[in-house]
């Protein structure tokens, strides 16, 4: 009778799952449509809002034969676990007549605001009443009329537009454990409220607006910035902190507009930290470098990519001519890929050049939400106090090329440029930024005096100012790239813009040097050549082949799964 | 799709004779008509199909003699104001997004007033690039944009046909009257 | 419907003849009984103000759900015409109730007057058995739970799971298990466990101790209603006699006395008082109260009995079920079966026992009876209440408790046992306490209050009942002002069907309440409510075809 692994038949179609699983659950999994509101994989289950109430019929233990499971009831499939040969429907007679009932319920409180309702275009409310709903109202009465609040530092509630499905509650109990949210009243008069004084303002704060299936609770960072549909999402990578969160970002027209998290239950679950949420902002930062610059008489002047290039190679060279050392100073923000070809390009003037990893920033120590969850615990959700995305990755990376303990970190890359003594072999120093916030040190500026100065970077800093060169770079959303994070995962992210003004890769800087230097320095000598394109993936695969060591970014790097297809909302009709 | 043999009819016209192989008859009857329509235009004759524009204007007409019927004619646009004289748009980007020449502009942001959560901070139809094709019209939920039967609008430079929310609002004053919402 | 100022001068013929009425259509095994009851009893003088009052209520929109108290007392009838089968009350033994005693002599009975009175012999008995003989006992008895939906509460303690039991025949130790008394008596129209709390507290506190003797149960906490300050205090004076005597405390069950199961039993008992949600009346929700949290009833399964209070197996009866233990064990469930009646149904289950019915509404003596079940409605009204009031028609019934849905007029020989659910198109007995409607109660209005009441008390978690019930206040309350259309009254039907009555479209059975009461008023009284509103009228276009045009 029992097949070797569990089936149940949903909808006609027999589908395999793993014991435990709820029906909804391998619903879910085999992309069978199961209307759902309450339901969410990382919390709880309620089974209240109702709608993914279906009709299950279960064999007799006995007899083999179909009966009605539950006596006939309607069974909420999220909660119901999925017991071999079961006959489940969800477009049943009954099922659709109460998925019928339970929108027309939802719907009778609810305004009929979605012109302005932020929510619209990726509202449950709005696909389910398209495809479950009717097409009238029949409710004259006067509908509940509840208030706008303002619940923390960035999320606003309209009572009005809930629907109760508890998520967002749900979510401050289970998984930041702070409780701020609560249901408050009772009927169709109860609303989300927080306590009086105590806003919501945990680190964990944005993803209750995820998690709304409605628009009751809205970003008030992204407030009536744009529709939806016309946001485009491109794949990434948490930029700012050593957690590797996985993202979506949000733009449109070269903009970023917002930052949500990408699903995966090996890193981030469903969850990203508000930091991650709005550290977006300084890709659109007026301090942004648009144009290479060159000094002049002291000052930057504002020059063109060929001309700092040739003076950056030439730079770079004289320093060896004199017999001194060159060191690339390569930050953590940027991808593996880009520190392996701007190592490259140091190393191609300087066999011997000094290779170190930039400042590291830290902030407060590791925590763990739920407030004493373990760390290994598949719900705990970790903020890691480490502030850059790729320490790991760029160190790896440059470790393969200068040896094992060969790069320097950032306090012995200091010494090595003179810090404390005064004297160093090193006379020319490539620097890369790409920090979300100014970061140049005292002593860092101290030690680049005297010497030859390329700087690489996305704002505009001290350190910019006192280069020789300064060469604009691009942000994450600009470039593709892997960083590796704290757990020494490796992932991949895509690129989302177009690069602000005259902003490039580094990746491609570094591209473009090596080709210069290939040329001899000088571009008039390089013909019709031409230097490479920066693609992060070709050079995973290049890493991998030219160093052993390296071989993890052809076999280890996780990259973002493909949406899953949507269904076409509109069915084509044979003419 | 073919003819059922049944409905094809063969239709075998006589050879012309060697007079009617000149044509000479139907060359003199067209000319003839020329000829009328070149006398008794002149003027404002009665075949003259010239309209004294601007004295003479299409709204004036009747709609079989080349007029325009006022509650369907597609001019410029006009945002409405509601009965407080405010605008009425409250910023859905229905019309942008329905707009196939993309020439609808909107920003939005949270409304000043305590009735209405958003409203258009910058709305701007960009008149050169609109093709007139009423869709904005008919995806707007609150009845805000509308088109006129205003169709001569004039500008200097293409910055000024760029239509802002003050021009669009004050377009309705200007026609409210002739064409009520 | 104003009848006022013609019928006061005629009061007397009218009460002649309706007096007459109920004889000539009373049920033929009744008729001479209640003959005997009518002259022997005398009426309620009614007062000119009294009438005044009554007009004024006729007048008025809301529907009394109270029995009025400023009535003027009936003394007691000189000859009995009603006993129970047991000869003599069994859970008002110590409560003067009509028709047995005048309720006027009524006092808490003291932990002395308890035991004087004979209390805590079934205690005694129960410890000298072994647990699971007292469960069989009690299941043998069919004792159905008073709370409303009549579930065997032995049946019910042997959901708890099972203890193994070493060779020596030790039982191993259960770890926590919790009973939770269900004292939150928030159905309008219910008023039977506040009797016994109020006046025979530790009846109720014997049969928690028998019950958690049976179960192996070492804490007991009674969910005591918010409304109920009074009630809260008397138990808890009781509990503190109860500890003070060695019924409950660490020393054992009845002071350390030795149990059949080896060793004594100790019992821990709280009151818990609840904030006055009447949905916490749910099993599952009273638990959710108990732990603390928002009344919001859980999702089943896991039933309480294997997951309940704070995760561990949790027995949950009602105040008037655990009362019964007491007297079930002391005289065995034998003598218990011969109350009360067998079902009517092959292979039925029977409803064995007394129940206390409290009856309110338009009767002369409302108050709290006990009978053994199976009663009909009119020997409750016309013999215990002694009558309608004012010797009006009967009208209809809330069959017990207002979730369960109405009595009609032709149902007034409903017997009151658990298989009226069944027979007369309601929902079960429920709480088996009527409220009674006379000839002028206007239905639409009791409809619509009682959707308030559903509407103001619904948990708001499950979306069809939060919404729905609104909604369907809102309709009737619009029919009722006359504004309704026919189209209206077929949406209330519509809603009262979808909400909760398709089986498991709630967690819990409010809506279904909710969906009973107002679908059998609105099927049973259609025509009241027809009367109400305006007719729809669907505009019909004659078309001719294609084929007429050509």
């Amino acid at each position: 009778m029992s097949s070797p692994t569990p089936t149940i038949t949903i909808n006609g179609v027999r589908r395999p799952f793993s014991p435990g699983q709820t029906i909804l659950q391998v619903a879910n999994a085999a992309g069978v449509e199961v209307p759902q509101y309450c339901y969410h994989d990382g919390l709880s289950v309620v089974a209240s809002c109702r709608i993914c109430l279906c009709e299950v019929w279960s064999p007799n233990p006995r007899t083999g034969a179909l009966e009605p499971f539950m006596g006939g009831k309607l069974v909420p499939s999220c909660q119901q676990t999925a017991s071999d040969g079961m006959v489940v429907h969800t477009d049943s007679p009954k099922a659709v007549a109460n998925q019928k009932a339970v929108m027309e319920y939802l719907l009778i409180n609810h305004p009929l605001d979605c012109p302005v309702c932020d929510q619209s275009g990726e509202c449950f409310l709005q696909d389910y009443s398209y495809q479950y709903g009717r097409g009238v109202s029949r409710f004259q009465e006067e509908k509940v009329k509840q208030p706008k609040k303002d619940l923390g530092n960035h999320v606003l509630l309209y009572s009005d537009r809930c629907i109760m499905c508890t998520r967002c509650v749900r979510f401050t109990r289970e998984v930041t454990g702070t409780g701020e949210l609560m249901v408050m009243g009772r009927g169709n008069k109860e609303e989300i409220d927080v306590f009086p004084g105590i806003p919501i303002n945990n680190e964990l704060s944005g993803n209750v607006i995820d998690l709304c299936p409605v628009g009751a609770l809205l970003d008030k960072d992204f407030l009536f910035q744009q529709r939806v549909w016309y946001l485009k999402e491109t794949p990434s990578i948490d930029p700012i902190t050593a957690s590797g969160d996985n993202i979506w970002i949000h733009h449109n027209e070269g903009k970023i507009h917002r930052v949500k998290p990408r699903e995966n239950p090996r890193v981030n679950k469903w969850w990203i930290t508000d930091e991650v949420r709005y550290g977006w902002k300084f890709v659109h930062s007026a301090d942004r470098l648009g144009a290479p610059a060159r000094k002049q008489y002291g000052y930057p002047a504002q020059s063109d990519f060929p001309r700092a290039y040739e003076i950056a190679v030439a730079g770079l060279r004289r320093a060896v001519e004199d017999g001194g050392r060159v060191a690339l100073l390569a930050s953590p923000m940027i991808a593996c890929e880009e520190a392996y070809l701007l190592a490259q390009v140091v190393r191609e003037i300087d066999r011997e050049a000094v290779l170190a990893v930039g400042p590291v920033p830290v902030k407060g120590s590791d925590r763990v939400y739920p407030p004493g969850a373990s760390e290994d615990d598949p719900r705990a959700f970790k903020v890691h106090a480490e502030k850059a995305p790729n320490a790991r990755g760029v160190r790896r990376v440059l470790e393969a090329l200068a040896g094992p303990g060969q790069v320097l970190d950032f306090e012995a890359f200091l010494r090595a440029m003179g810090k404390g003594t005064g004297s160093s072999g090193v006379r020319a120093a490539l620097v890369t930024g790409n920090y979300p916030s100014a970061w140049t040190t005292p002593e860092l500026l101290g030690c680049l005096g005297g010497k030859f100065i390329v700087a690489i970077d996305t704002l505009a800093g001290p350190h910019v100012d006192a280069a020789d060169i300064s060469l604009p770079a691009a942000t994450f959303a600009e470039k593709s790239g892997t960083f590796e994070n704290a757990r020494g995962m490796i992932q991949s992210f895509e690129r989302a813009l177009t690069a602000f003004e005259g902003a490039r890769p580094e990746g491609q800087i570094a591209f473009d040097l090596l080709h210069l230097i290939a040329c001899g320095g000088e571009y008039e000598r390089a013909g019709a050549t031409r230097p490479e394109v920066y693609d992060a993936a070709d050079i995973r695969s290049r890493m991998a082949a030219e160093h052993e060591t390296l071989g993890v970014f052809a076999s280890a790097v996780g990259h973002p799964a493909p949406r899953p297809q949507a269904r076409p909302d509109m069915r084509l009709v044979e003419i | 799709m073919a003819i059922p043999a049944n409905q094809i009819t063969n239709v075998n016209p006589s050879p012309l004779n060697r007079l009617e192989s000149a044509y000479l008859p139907e060359i003199f009857k067209g000319f003839g008509t020329t000829m009328r329509h070149f006398f008794t235009s002149f003027g404002q004759g009665p075949t003259s199909r010239t309209m004294q524009y601007p004295e003479e204007r299409r709204e004036n007409l009747p709609v079989e003699e080349g007029g325009i019927n006022a509650s369907n004619f597609r001019g410029v646009h006009r945002l409405n104001r509601d009965e407080d004289g405010r605008v009425r748009c409250v910023a859905c980007m229905m019309c942008p997004t329905i707009c196939p020449a993309r020439c609808i502009h909107i920003e939005a942001a949270e409304a000043p007033w305590d009735d209405r959560e958003k409203y258009p901070k910058k709305f701007e139809i960009d008149e050169l690039r609109c093709i007139f094709c009423g869709m904005c019209e008919e995806a707007c939920p609150v009845d805000a944009i509308e088109l006129t039967t205003e169709y001569d609008i004039v500008g200097l430079s293409r910055q000024e046909m760029v239509f802002d929310k003050e021009k669009l609002l004050h377009i309705h004053d200007l026609t409210i009257g002739k064409k009520p919402m | 419907m104003n009848k006022s100022a013609s019928q006061l001068g005629s009061r007397k013929a009218g009460k002649e003849s309706s007096r007459g009425t109920p004889a000539r259509d009373a049920p033929i095994g009744n008729g001479p009984r209640l003959a005997r009851v009518r002259i022997s009893v005398s009426r309620p003088r009614l007062s000119h103000g009294t009438l005044e009052t009554r007009k004024k209520h006729r007048g008025a929109r809301r529907v009394r759900l109270i029995p009025d108290a400023r009535k003027a007392r009936p003394t007691l009838g000189t000859a009995m015409s009603y006993t129970l089968k047991a000869g003599q009350p069994i859970l008002t033994k110590r409560i003067p109730c009509w028709p047995f005693a005048d309720p006027k002599g009524r006092h808490v009975v003291s932990y002395d007057e308890y035991v004087r009175s004979g209390g805590y012999e079934g205690l005694r008995k129960a410890l000298s058995m072994k647990p699971d003989s007292v469960t069989e006992e009690v299941k043998k008895s069919v004792l159905r739970g008073r709370g409303g939906a009549g579930f065997p509460t032995g049946l019910k303690w042997t959901f708890l799971p099972k203890l193994t039991t070493d060779e020596s025949g030790v039982e191993a130790d259960p770890g926590a298990r919790y009973l939770a008394i269900n004292a939150d008596e928030s159905e309008p129209g219910t008023f039977k466990d506040r009797l016994l709390m109020d006046f025979d507290p530790h009846l109720v506190l014997e049969g928690i101790a028998i019950c958690c003797y049976a179960c192996r149960i070492r804490t007991a906490f009674i969910f005591i209603r918010g409304e109920y300050h009074h009630q809260a205090h008397v138990l808890e004076t009781a509990i503190k006699e109860a500890y003070e005597n060695g019924i409950f405390g660490g020393k054992g069950l009845l002071g350390g006395t030795a149990t059949g199961r080896g060793g004594p039993f100790a019992v821990e008992c709280h009151v818990h008082r609840g904030a006055g949600a009447y949905i916490c009346g749910e099993e599952t929700a009273l638990l959710e109260a108990l732990e603390g949290k928002r009344g919001w009833p859980r999702i089943k399964p896991p039933f309480p009995a294997i997951k309940g209070l704070f995760g561990r197996p949790t027995i949950i009866n009602n105040v008037e079920t655990v009362a019964h233990l007491p007297s079930i064990v002391e005289h065995g469930s034998e003598w218990f079966t011969r109350q009360g009646v067998a079902s009517t149904f092959p292979n039925g289950m029977a409803s064995y026992g007394t129940k206390l019915m409290g009856v309110s509404g338009h009767v002369n003596r409302p108050g709290c009876y006990e009978c053994d079940l199976g009663i009909p409605l009119r020997t409750l009204v016309e013999e215990h209440c002694q009558g309608m009031r004012g010797g009006k028609k009967f009208k209809g019934a809330i069959a017990g408790g207002i979730s369960m849905g109405i009595l009609g007029p032709d149902q007034y020989e409903a017997e009151m046992d658990f298989d009226i659910g069944r027979k007369h198109n309601v929902l079960g007995l429920g709480t088996a306490c009527p409220t009674v409607f006379d000839q002028d109660t206007d239905m639409v209005a009791v409809a619509r209050n009682i959707a308030r009441f559903f509407k103001h008390e619904s948990c708001g978690q499950c979306t069809p009942c939060r919404e729905g019930s609104g909604w369907l206040y809102q309709l009737l309350g619009r029919i009722e002002e006359g504004h309704g259309r026919t189209k209206d009254l077929d949406l209330t039907l519509e809603i009262a069907t979808s909400m909760g009555s398709m089986p498991g479209t709630t967690i819990c059975g409010l809506a279904d309440g909710n969906n009973w009461a107002v679908r059998t008023i609105i099927n049973k009284y259609r025509a009241e409510f027809e009367a109400r509103v305006r007719p729809t009228f669907v505009p019909i276009r004659m078309t001719v075809g294609a084929m007429a045009k050509g």
